[in-house]
């Protein structure tokens, strides 16, 4: 049977209802834009998702101030003490700290931040070194001059290893480039930029002690502290509750500090998952619904209408399957057509309008091959019912001449 | 008599059909006998609710009987699956109806060329033998016109190419001038009497005393049964 066979043999009934079929089509286009949006958004989201327990790290946490950049710290405990103590506390754990100095300088531009640290930074968030090295315990022991800065910011600002920069009065030489996350923490959660290393120069701590004149000779504060567990996914919880002790005991009486930990930073994301897939969900559910049953409708009539051309067909020597195909072909066919439409419609819609939509967007083969997969089997259960009423139709009965 | 039944196209013994209905059991064909041989035209007439248009359909093998038994070209039509009735219904015998039964927005030449569409396709090009078809009916000069924008009496010969284009064993035919005015009904059984004379084995059912002319055998169906001319059931 050739394509031309199949596209001849629907369209005799498309030609007679024709209106009808475009309805349909059209519902089922309108569903299926729905439903690749619906698919786009979730998708979406669960990319971003993934960044951002990425970024922080899968088995990582972090603890912050509360109140951040405030004169007013309550979480004024957080300083090197903290650390060094839940360094010794916390058993198997990875602990650093970063403390972030901003203006960072005359050389670097705007959005771009200083962050000083200690040479664990890159095994506690396991950043890959791109070019060069990370600071070692010679720099932060020597309070040398290096600098190693993130993927993007050497991108942006065309710097590389070798180059002289000034942070604040004091010139640094970059020694590496990191890839330091992807800013997807920083869009979703202000105030959150000692944790992202988006376009950020790290330095020594030692060697920042120097912009802290005032702080020499006690313990310096901290914006975030760091602690990775042995092994992804396991005992968090109680690493976490350990270190509460920790902070809880009388001598250290540590308060207004909070714990963002991969789940944390989920939250958001799993709000707006749920709210779109009720919202966008129940509408590409309706539509395509609403579609299927126009569908069922109509192939139900063509049946109706085309009871002599199905006795004309019988008396051609057509069985019974070849009669049930003509009806299940002509559903999936405008199925798929409605498919097309509303799959082409949804991906342009997401390209031109992807800033104006509300959250993250991702094409790709699933909002494809998802409206496509849906259409099939609309259009199968759509033409279920048409086609066994048309397989019980009688040549005799189709053919009688009354 | 044996040879006959032997060499015949068609072979029917005492052949019933009951249908029920909200009013109980009708029995429409009440022991036809009826045999065919090859070459031959033969004209049913009969009363309209006789059961002549029932005697076709299972000839053609559009209905089952209830009971008898019959052979199609020495096969037992009773034990046939329905796969091996369609098989043999598309490949062995073509229909004319009284209401055409044309596609109407496909040319004529595609009508014809739909007798091929549930065959599996023999020796001959279909695209050839509907061209051929086409213009043994005469109406070669307008195959690619739309039925729908044909005449009743072209409408006809279409439906007559298609039936013929496979060149099959028997011709069923119920009606065929049923639509048609005087003129075009004398073409289209001038059609059928020339397609008799080139051997092929025409069966028809009709109305019109007119026409039993054309034929080579005449036989009146009354209340089930098939009767000769002038016999009492």
């Amino acid at each position: 049977m050739t394509t031309r066979t199949i596209l001849a043999d629907v369209s005799e009934g498309l030609r007679a209802q024709s209106g009808r079929a475009w309805l349909s089509v059209l519902s089922i286009a309108v569903g299926m834009m729905a439903l690749t949006v619906l698919l786009a958004a979730l998708g979406g989201l669960r990319e971003k998702a993934r960044h951002l327990a990425d970024e922080l790290g899968i088995n990582v946490f972090a603890m912050v101030p509360d109140n951040p950049g405030t004169t007013d710290k309550a979480g004024d405990c957080m300083d090197e003490r903290i650390v060094s103590l839940l360094a010794a506390n916390l058993e198997n754990c990875s602990v650093t700290a970063v403390k972030q100095f901003t203006p960072a300088g005359s050389d670097t531009p705007g959005p771009a931040s200083l962050i000083a640290t200690d040479e664990k930074l890159l095994h506690v968030r396991q950043w890959p070194v791109i070019r060069g090295r990370f600071f070692d315990a010679y720099d932060l022991n020597h309070r040398s001059r290096t600098a190693v800065i993130s993927e993007d910011l050497a991108t942006v600002q065309g710097w590389d290893i070798g180059k002289t920069v000034k942070l604040r009065n004091i010139l640094f030489t970059v020694v590496g480039v990191v890839s330091a996350g992807s800013g997807s923490m920083e869009e979703d959660t202000p105030g959150i930029t000692p944790i992202s290393g988006r376009r950020t120069v790290y330095v020594p701590a030692t060697t920042a002690s120097l912009w802290m004149g005032s702080d020499l000779g006690r313990n310096r504060s901290v914006d975030a502290i760091f602690i990775r567990l042995p092994a992804a996914g396991t005992g968090m919880a109680d690493a976490m509750k350990s270190a509460g002790k920790i902070l809880s005991a009388p001598d250290v009486a540590c308060k207004g500090f909070s714990w963002i930990t991969p789940e944390k930073l989920l939250v958001g994301i799993r709000k707006l998952q749920t709210t779109i897939l009720i919202t966008v969900g129940s509408i590409a559910l309706l539509c395509i619904l609403l579609g299927g049953t126009t569908l069922a409708g109509l192939l139900a009539i063509n049946v109706r209408d085309r009871v002599q051309e199905i006795g004309l067909r019988q008396a051609l020597g057509a069985r019974k399957s070849d009669i049930a195909a003509l009806f299940v072909l002509e559903g999936l066919i405008m199925a798929g057509t409605g498919s097309c439409i509303g799959t082409i419609l949804a991906h342009v819609f997401i390209i031109v309008a992807r800033t104006a939509i509300p959250c993250p967007t991702q094409i790709g083969a699933a909002t494809v091959v998802g409206p496509m997969m849906v259409s099939v089997v609309v259009g199968t259960i759509a033409s279920y019912w048409p086609a066994r009423l048309a397989t019980s139709i009688m040549p005799a009965e189709a053919l009688r001449n009354e | 008599m044996m040879n006959t039944a032997a060499s015949s196209i068609l072979s029917m013994t005492n052949i019933t059909r009951t249908f029920h209905d909200a009013n109980g059991r009708i029995d429409v064909l009440k022991g036809v006998n009826l045999t065919i041989q090859p070459g031959e035209f033969v004209i049913i007439t009969g009363p309209s609710g006789s059961g002549k248009t029932t005697v076709l359909n299972i000839v053609a093998m559009l209905d089952r009987q209830t009971g008898g038994t019959w052979e199609f070209g020495g096969r037992n039509v009773a034990g046939m699956s329905d796969i091996d009735l369609c098989r043999t219904r598309g490949r062995e015998i073509g229909m004319v109806f009284q209401k055409f039964h044309l596609l109407p927005y496909r040319s004529a030449f595609e009508n014809v060329l739909f007798r091929w569409r549930y065959v599996e396709q023999g020796r001959d090009d279909p695209r050839e033998a509907s061209t051929q078809a086409l213009a043994k009916v005469g109406l070669a000069g307008v195959s690619h016109r739309q039925a729908r924008f044909l005449s009743s009496g072209e409408m006809q010969r279409v439906a007559i190419a298609r039936a013929v284009a496979l060149r099959p064993t028997l011709l069923v035919a119920d009606e065929p001038t049923g639509n048609l005015d005087s003129s075009s009904a004398t073409a289209i059984m001038q059609c059928f009497k020339d397609l008799n004379s080139d051997g092929l084995t025409i069966l028809m059912v009709t109305h019109n005393e007119h026409l039993l002319g054309y034929g080579t055998r005449h036989l009146v169906c009354r209340d089930g049964v098939l009767l000769r001319p002038g016999k009492a059931p």
